[in-house]
């Protein structure tokens, strides 16, 4: 078979296509994607850093804080890397019609390049460590959050808005999950997570909720980052290859 | 039968509101106080509706009918009380003075200010109704 008499447009399609990471996240509006990374097992000191006392949705600025609203009990969570000034970021981010909408991820990346940010934790903490294994270059990170689930904790099924159409973004890290951990994912059942896992999520295409109906607390490490960068990116497409085979 | 607990708040001075609260299958008028939460118990089909008919618009005492709350098989409906659209019965002497003159209907709409029936489409299983309201919300 000879390739001499085939149109330019199909040739160059044929010879030429490879994995575009836009098209893998942000068109195929794929619920989610296990990554092959692995983090180093946390100790229970490690674990302690990443809870908080402080309420997140106060911290946030969110309609009503965690005290006030039924659709949440007990989700809390702690920033490792964000906005330094985030006073400022706050008022930029609360600025404009239905703010509110739009998750940390979104606020966070809007802002990136206006806005200075760095890490809010020492060299030593094991989750700036953890991060700088698969992100070293601090420019390509735009939020590094824990999220915590206390015993019988919930969140509320609701949906997440992307300020430009998003889908897969989130790389979410099972610190501790303990078996009986729900993460419900609407018309596509249970996302099949275990403790260590890393994840990258899709909460701007689906309703989902999160249930700990464990006897421990639950903890995930939330990563907002820039998803071309090197490692991540061909993370993404080997872990797209794997699930399409 | 599904549980369908409603808050409504009245303003009134002399003319409590009465609705008619319907859906295919069901109808039930009620005289409301200033705080009301009541209780129907209806069956629903897959496909159903829930409707408010306030029927008593007294223009002197200017009555109003507020929906502050919906909840349905022990499921807050939220925001999506939003979703329901309310069609007035104008007082024709006063929509004739109207100019320009006022809509035929309004949504989002949860302050019955008219007579006139406010309504909401209604699919059960209801928790699959607000995961499908989602599903499709394009904000």
């Amino acid at each position: 078979m000879t390739k001499d008499n085939i149109p330019k447009l199909l040739k160059d399609a044929m010879s030429q296509n490879s994995y575009d990471i836009d098209v893998i996240t942000k068109y195929l509006k794929i619920p989610w994607l296990k990554l092959d990374i692995t983090f180093d097992t946390p100790s229970n000191d490690d674990i302690k850093e990443t809870l908080s006392e402080t309420d997140w949705r106060g911290k946030w600025q969110f309609p009503d804080d965690g005290k006030m609203s039924y659709q949440v009990k007990g989700w809390n969570g702690n920033i490792f890397f964000g906005p330094t000034d985030f006073k400022k970021f706050l008022d930029m981010s609360s600025a404009g019609d239905n703010q509110h909408v739009y998750d940390e991820d979104n606020k966070c990346r809007k802002f990136r390049k206006i806005l200075n940010y760095d890490w809010c934790v020492d060299d030593n903490c094991y989750i700036k460590k953890q991060v700088k294994k698969i992100l070293p270059n601090d420019e390509d990170i735009n939020l590094v959050n824990s999220y915590s689930l206390p015993p019988g904790g919930y969140v509320f099924p609701h949906r997440d808005y992307a300020i430009d159409n998003m889908g897969l973004a989130k790389i979410y890290v099972a610190l501790k999950w303990s078996k009986d951990n729900i993460f419900g994912m609407y018309g596509c059942g249970n996302i099949p997570i275990n403790e260590g896992d890393v994840f990258l999520l899709n909460n701007y295409t689906l309703p989902h909720w999160v249930y700990n109906g464990s006897n421990e607390d639950r903890v995930v490490i939330d990563i907002s980052a820039n998803l071309h960068s090197p490692m991540i990116k061909q993370k993404i497409i080997d872990a797209f290859k794997k699930s399409m085979l | 039968m599904m549980r369908i607990e409603i808050q409504l708040d009245c303003n009134f001075n002399k003319t409590p509101p009465a609705c008619v609260f319907s859906s295919k299958q069901n109808r039930k008028e009620l005289t409301l106080e200033k705080r009301n939460a009541l209780v129907l118990d209806f069956n629903l089909n897959v496909k159903d509706f829930l409707s408010i008919d306030f029927i008593n618009k007294d223009d002197n005492d200017d009555n109003v009918v507020i929906i502050k709350k919906i909840i349905m098989d022990d499921i807050d409906l939220q925001h999506f009380i939003y979703h329901g659209s309310f069609t007035p019965r104008y007082n024709p002497e006063w929509f004739e003075k109207q100019d320009p003159k006022p809509p035929t209907s309004y949504s989002p709409c949860t302050e019955l200010r008219h007579s006139g029936v406010w309504k909401m489409d209604i699919h059960t299983p209801i928790w699959e109704m607000l995961m499908k309201e989602w599903l499709n919300d394009k904000r």
